[in-house]
C-alpha cells in the first residue's frame, strides 16, 4: 500500500499535473458560473482533450473541472441571483439577498469556505469508503452485480425530476442505444443495418457530447436569432472581495457544516441523485435546524445558514459520486459517467478490481481530488474578480465556441466523421426531447449501465444454465431485489398520490 | 378546461417506436444459440415490451384526463425554421470540415454564423475570434496533444 501511494505521489506531484489543474479548475468554475452551462458539458468538451494524455493526466483535467465546476455555480447565484449551475439554486435564497444587503464579500467568503470544507471532508469518507466498499464488492458474482446496477437504474429514473414514467422511458432509451452493435457475448450484429461503422455500437462519449452541448447550443442560437437572447451580466467588479467570516460563524455552524457534509456525501453515493437534491435537502436541514425563531424567520431573507446548508451538500456529493464510481465501476451520475468512459479509454477498469490492478491511479485521484479543491478555493479568494467579469460574455458566442468543440470532440473519439452525424442525430433527439420535458440523465445513465446489465445478466444466465433462480441464490442479490420493488413501489405510490391530488383538483 | 393531448401524443409515438424495436429485433438480430432468456435478443426484446407497458401507462393516463404537472411549452417564435437553419448549417459545417479540413472551414465557420446568422455587429468577435479561436483548438490538439484534426480531402488531393 505504502508503495502505492508513493508512486502516486510521483505520478501526480509534476508540474505539468499541477498545470492541467489549474486549467481544469479555472475551466470548471467558468461554466459553473455561467448560467445555462454545466459541469456536465464542460466534461464533455474537455473529453477530446484527455485523448492525447496519459491517464494520470486526463483524470486530473476531469477530476479538476468537476471541482470547478460543483463550486463555481454559487458564483453567480449570489452576485447576480441568477445559479450558474442548478445545484445551486438553493443558494439564490439567501445568497442574492446578502449581496442586496452589501453583503456579498461575506456570502462568497463563507461559501468558498463551506465549498472546501464540505468538498474535503467528503474526500476523507471517499477514501474510507471506497475501499471497504471494493473489498466487499470484490466477493460480487454476476449475479449481484446485475441486481445491483438494476437497483441503481431503479432510483435513477425515479428521481428524474418528478417524472417518474418519463424518466424510466428515457433510462430505457438509453438502455437500447447500448444495444446496437455487436454482442460482445456471441458476436451477433444488433440494429447495424449492414453499415460498418455501426459495429462499434453508439459510443458514449459521443451520445453525452450531443445530449449536454447541441440541445443547448440550439436553444441559445434560437433564442438569438429570435432576438430574445439573454443579456450578458456586466457587474461593477471594482469593490468585489472575498470576506471570511470570523470566528463565532465557526462555533454556530461547524455542527450543520458536518451534518451538510454526511448529506451531501450520501446523497451522491445514490446513482441519479446529484448535487441538485443535495443542496436542498442542505438548505431543508439548515432551516429545520435552526432553533432561534428570529434567526428562522430570517431564512429567504439573506440567512447564513441558507447559504452553508446547499453550499456545503452541493459540494459534499463530489466525493460520493465517486465513491460507487471507484469501488464498483458504477457511475452515480453524468459527470462520474464521463470519468468512467475517460478511464476506460486509457484502459483503467473502475471497480473492485482496480485496487488490485492500478491502486496507484486510485490514490493519484485522491491527491489530485484533494490539490483540486485547494487550487479552486484560492482561485475563487483571490481571482473573484476576473472570475466574473467572464459573465459579460455574451452566450452565442460562447455557442460558437461550444459548437466547434462539440463537432471536435465527437470526431476525436474515433477520428469518425460518422461519429459527427451520430452526435448531431442524439442532440437534435435531445433538444426534442427537452422541449418536450423528457429528462436526459437516465438516458446517459441507461447507456452507461446498460452494458453492465446486460454482460452480468447474460454470464449469470450462462451460469445458471438459462434459469432465473440465480437472481434469488444469494442474500446480497436478493437484497438487491428487495431494495428496487421498494424504489418502484415508492416511486408508484408517490405518482398515484399526485395523480389523485390532480383527480381531485380536476373536479373541483 | 382542455383535455391535454400531451400524453396522447407521447403515448402512441412511443408504442409506434417500440413496435418498430420489437419488429426490428426479430427481423435484424440473427442466432439463436442456448435457452430463450440468453441469447442476443433477449435484452433488446425485453426493453421493447418495457417501452410498450410504458407506453400504454402513458396512454391510460391521457384517457383518465391527466396533464403533466410542467406542461410543455407551444412552439416558440419561428422555431421550426430557426432549428432548421441551425441543424442544416451545423451538417454543413461538418460536410464541409470532410473536404476542406478543420482551418478553412472553422475560420468560414465562426465568421458566416457570427456575422449573418447571429448578427453580431462587433466587428472584433466577426473578424478575430474566427482566427484566434480557430489558432488556439489547433494549437492545443495538434502541436500540444499531438491529436488530428479533419485535414480535409481535397486539400490532400491539393
Amino acid at each position: 500500500m505504502i508503495d502505492n501511494i508513493l508512486i502516486a505521489f510521483q505520478q501526480t506531484f509534476t508540474l505539468q499535473v499541477f498545470f492541467i489543474i489549474i486549467i481544469g479548475s479555472f475551466i470548471g468554475i467558468i461554466f459553473g458560473v455561467i448560467p445555462g452551462l454545466t459541469y456536465s458539458m464542460a466534461l464533455s468538451l474537455m473529453l477530446p482533450f484527455t485523448f492525447g494524455m496519459g491517464p494520470i493526466n486526463a483524470i486530473t483535467l476531469l477530476v479538476s473541472v468537476f471541482i470547478g465546476g460543483a463550486s463555481g455555480g454559487s458564483i453567480s447565484a449570489i452576485l447576480i441571483g441568477v445559479p450558474g449551475t442548478p445545484s445551486a439554486a438553493a443558494t439564490v435564497f439567501d445568497g442574492y439577498p446578502m449581496t442586496k444587503q452589501g453583503k456579498a464579500g461575506l456570502a462568497m467568503g463563507i461559501t468558498v469556505l463551506v465549498s472546501t470544507i464540505g468538498g474535503l471532508l467528503s474526500l476523507v469518507a471517499m477514501i474510507l469508503m471506497t475501499d471497504f466498499l471494493a473489498k466487499f464488492a470484490i466477493k460480487f458474482g454476476p449475479a449481484e452485480i446485475f441486481a445491483l446496477v438494476l437497483f441503481g437504474f431503479s432510483t435513477i429514473c425515479g428521481l428524474a425530476d418528478n417524472a417518474l414514467f418519463r424518466g424510466l422511458a428515457a433510462g430505457i432509451f438509453g438502455l437500447m442505444l447500448m444495444t446496437v452493435g455487436i454482442d460482445d457475448v456471441e458476436g451477433v450484429q444488433r440494429f447495424t443495418f449492414g453499415r460498418i461503422e455501426m459495429l462499434q455500437g453508439i459510443n458514449l462519449l459521443v451520445a453525452m457530447i450531443g445530449l449536454f452541448a447541441v440541445p443547448h447550443v440550439i436553444e441559445v442560437f434560437h433564442s438569438r436569432m429570435n432576438n430574445e437572447d439573454k443579456k450578458s451580466f456586466n457587474i461593477n467588479v471594482s469593490k468585489l472581495k472575498t470576506n471570511f467570516p470570523d470566528l463565532k460563524f465557526y462555533k454556530k455552524y461547524l455542527g450543520l457544516i458536518l451534518r451538510c457534509t454526511g448529506l451531501g456525501t450520501i446523497i451522491g453515493i445514490i446513482p441519479g441523485a446529484g448535487g441538485t437534491i443535495a443542496a436542498f435537502l442542505g438548505y431543508t436541514h439548515a432551516k429545520n435546524s435552526e432553533k432561534d425563531p428570529i434567526e428562522k424567520a430570517k431564512f429567504g431573507k439573506g440567512n447564513i445558514g441558507g447559504v452553508v446548508g446547499p453550499e456545503t451538500a452541493n459540494n459534499a456529493i463530489t466525493g460520493g459520486a465517486m465513491i460507487p464510481l471507484l469501488a464498483l465501476g458504477i457511475p452515480g451520475d453524468p459527470a462520474t459517467a464521463i470519468m468512467l468512459g475517460a478511464l476506460l479509454i486509457h484502459g483503467i477498469v473502475p471497480g473492485p478490481m482496480l485496487f488490485v490492478q492500478n491502486a496507484p491511479v486510485v490514490y493519484s485521484i485522491y491527491i489530485v481530488f484533494f490539490v483540486a479543491y485547494v487550487v479552486v478555493f484560492f482561485m475563487q479568494v483571490q481571482f473573484i474578480k476576473q472570475i466574473v467579469k467572464c459573465l459579460a460574455v455574451k452566450p452565442h458566442n460562447m455557442a460558437i465556441g461550444i459548437t466547434i468543440m462539440i463537432v471536435i470532440g465527437a470526431y476525436t473519439v474515433r477520428n469518425s466523421f460518422f461519429d459527427v452525424y451520430v452526435m448531431f442525430i442524439i442532440g437534435f433527439l435531445g433538444y426534442f426531447l427537452n422541449r418536450i420535458n423528457v429528462p436526459l440523465a437516465p438516458i446517459v445513465l441507461g447507456m452507461v449501465l446498460g452494458e453492465v446489465i446486460e454482460s452480468n445478466y447474460r454470464t449469470s444466465m450462462a451460469l445458471s444454465s438459462g434459469s432465473f433462480k440465480i437472481f434469488a441464490s444469494s442474500p446480497i442479490s436478493l437484497a438487491f431485489i428487495f431494495l428496487i420493488f421498494l424504489t418502484i413501489g415508492l416511486q408508484i405510490k408517490k405518482r398515484s398520490k399526485d395523480i389523485k391530488q390532480q383527480k381531485m383538483s380536476l373536479k373541483n | 378546461m382542455r383535455k391535454s393531448k400531451f400524453y396522447l401524443f407521447l403515448g402512441i409515438g412511443l408504442l409506434a417506436f417500440s413496435i418498430l424495436w420489437l419488429i426490428l429485433t426479430f427481423l435484424t438480430i440473427k442466432g439463436n444459440v442456448g435457452s430463450y432468456a440468453n441469447t442476443p435478443r433477449t435484452i433488446p426484446f425485453f426493453l421493447g415490451v418495457c417501452m410498450v407497458i410504458l407506453s400504454f401507462v402513458f396512454l391510460y393516463q391521457y384517457f383518465l384526463g391527466f396533464r403533466p404537472k410542467d406542461l410543455h411549452e407551444d412552439l416558440k417564435k419561428n422555431e421550426l425554421k430557426n432549428v432548421f437553419i441551425i441543424v442544416s448549417f451545423l451538417i454543413f459545417y461538418t460536410l464541409f470540415l470532410e473536404w476542406f479540413g478543420f482551418v478553412l472551414t472553422t475560420i468560414l465557420f465562426i465568421f458566416i454564423l457570427s456575422k449573418y446568422v447571429l448578427k453580431e455587429k462587433n466587428w472584433i468577435v466577426n473578424y478575430f475570434f474566427p482566427l484566434v479561436f480557430t489558432g488556439i483548438i489547433y494549437l492545443v490538439f495538434v502541436i500540444l496533444l499531438h491529436s488530428s484534426l479533419p485535414r480535409g480531402t481535397i486539400i490532400r488531393l491539393l
